[in-house]
């Protein structure tokens, strides 16, 4: 077990150097700035206070680059390994093809984790510089859902990595998440408005796409409107995880099955 | 045939006419926003999901004990999605942007009159917001005044800026009354008005009958009744002002 923890924590430390080695943050950040700055100086018709347009905007953009670090560190996990052969010296080593998965899931976990507490601890300095809560009740709950979403969105990335080119999956899971985060909740009444085929083909999806928009706290963030019960808590927090575990599992099965 | 594109703005040449919708958009996220962040469109689609999608949503506290109801669903098909989504989604308590805190709603309303500037309902609707939720007339005097620089022939918009006139902060009677003569003349110029011109003349109509009841103006009124009589024969108004005289 210890070998095991060993092995894994060293592959969750190269992903995590690698993300920061990266300079795809820094970027994020000084384009994150160019986008804020303003926007936070903005007085419409001369009046001051408003805040609350600036906190959505500022968690709209976590949430995207959020987005783009977890496909981005997900779809590139083995693909790299592949396009560069080191993958193979990796397997010569004994680590079994699942620990090697793992392992670099939770890497991948780990790094895109690492980015979004950053992005949070941002926010909230921000926030308490303009007279908000700095920690809460509500922002943990908020990160607790975006971290569990950025897991499933690893594990998608991953799982998409082994059935199309890299590109290919991570441009239609580009699309698909932003897509279920705006829309997700509404799909249902769409599929009354379609008939016959297409509404059964929109329910379908309705009941196995991803539904981003569960781990949206933004709302109760930015209007106070504080943290969801414990019992829904757990049902997101529920369903997070085994989405994700349910995407490895699946991820886990083309691996082995790939030659190698 | 290439379409041709009102105005020289960039964002006329981006968006063409769907600057417009994106003008309503905004004034929707205004009032979600009055509502506490919640989008009372999705909110009731929720709520009335089974019963064909349609529901108009109320700013008089439609919910009577303060709380949204989520029992709704329940009683018909379970919905695990749905009623996740209904949670994370709703608040527990309903709350309104009142006093101070409407300023919220403004960088919305700025957003809306900056897409399509001639959009009188975002122009009046940040008035309203400004006059009477935040008290604060000076701005929303600022608020009609812009408007009515790029509006000059609207009649709500000359409305708008009569009624800042009349505030205690900002008086100017004599400005005030110019204004609603001339939503009145605007009014008697047109063949047909619009629902929300309408409103605006037997508004105009409303204040200076007040006007000429506290002269004592009887001619002033028989004035008023005749124009009512000819625009907006059977409103409520004719009576108010027959009642004055």
């Amino acid at each position: 077990m210890k070998v095991f923890l060993r092995r894994i924590g060293a592959l969750v430390r190269l992903s995590l150097l690698e993300l920061w080695r990266r300079n795809d943050m820094f970027v994020l950040l000084v384009l994150a700035l160019v986008l804020l700055v303003p926007l936070s100086m903005a007085r419409p018709f001369g009046a001051a206070g408003a805040t609350r347009y600036f906190d959505e905007a500022a968690l709209l953009l976590v949430w995207g680059y959020s987005l783009f670090i977890s496909l981005g560190v997900g779809g590139r996990l083995f693909t790299s390994e592949f396009s560069s052969r080191t993958v193979y010296p990796l397997l010569a080593k004994p680590v079994s093809r699942g620990e090697l998965l793992l392992g670099k899931y939770l890497g991948a976990v780990v790094a895109a984790w690492s980015a979004l507490a950053f992005f949070y601890a941002l926010w909230a300095v921000s926030s308490a510089l303009r007279g908000g809560e700095c920690l809460s009740a509500c922002l943990m709950q908020a990160f607790v859902f975006h971290a569990l979403f950025s897991a499933l969105a690893v594990a998608a990335a991953l799982c998409g990595s082994f059935l199309l080119t890299p590109s290919a999956s991570t441009t239609l899971l580009a699309i698909l998440f932003p897509a279920m985060f705006f829309f997700g909740r509404r799909l249902p009444e769409y599929a009354e408005n379609v008939s016959g085929a297409l509404r059964w083909l929109v329910k379908a999806f309705y009941w196995a796409a991803p539904h981003a928009e569960f781990f949206d706290m933004r709302q109760r963030l930015v209007h106070g409107w504080g943290g969801v019960d414990a019992s829904v808590f757990l049902a997101v927090a529920g369903y997070g995880i085994a989405y994700s575990a349910v995407l490895l599992l699946l991820a886990g099965f083309l691996f082995n099955r790939k030659r190698l | 045939m290439p379409q041709a594109v009102s105005g020289g703005d960039f964002l006329s040449v981006l968006l063409g006419d769907a600057k417009q919708d994106l003008s309503y958009a905004m004034i929707h996220e205004a009032d979600s926003y009055f509502h506490g962040g919640v989008d009372m469109e999705c909110h009731h689609l929720h709520d009335a999901g089974h019963e064909g999608g349609h529901c108009a949503h109320d700013h008089g506290g439609g919910h009577a004990d303060g709380a949204y109801e989520h029992e709704h669903h329940e009683e018909t098909s379970f919905d695990p999605w749905r009623w996740i989504n209904e949670r994370v989604r709703a608040p527990e308590v309903e709350r309104h942007l009142e006093g101070t805190k409407a300023v919220e709603m403004m960088p919305w309303f700025w957003a809306a009159v900056k897409s399509d500037p001639h959009n009188e309902e975002a122009w009046s609707t940040a008035w309203y917001a400004a006059s009477h939720l935040m008290k604060d007339k000076q701005l929303a005097l600022k608020i009609a005044e812009d408007a009515w620089r790029l509006n000059p022939s609207s009649m709500e918009i000359a409305c708008v800026v009569g009624r800042s006139c009349r505030d205690k902060e900002t008086f100017d009677g004599e400005r005030s009354e110019r204004m609603f003569g001339l939503v009145l003349d605007m009014g008697l110029g047109k063949e047909e008005m619009t629902d929300r011109e309408r409103f605006s003349f037997a508004e105009a109509l409303s204040y200076l009958a007040e006007d000429a009841q506290r002269r004592k103006d009887r001619d002033a009124l028989a004035r008023l009744l005749e124009k009512a009589k000819l625009k907006i024969p059977g409103h409520p108004i004719v009576e108010s002002i027959r009642q004055k005289m």
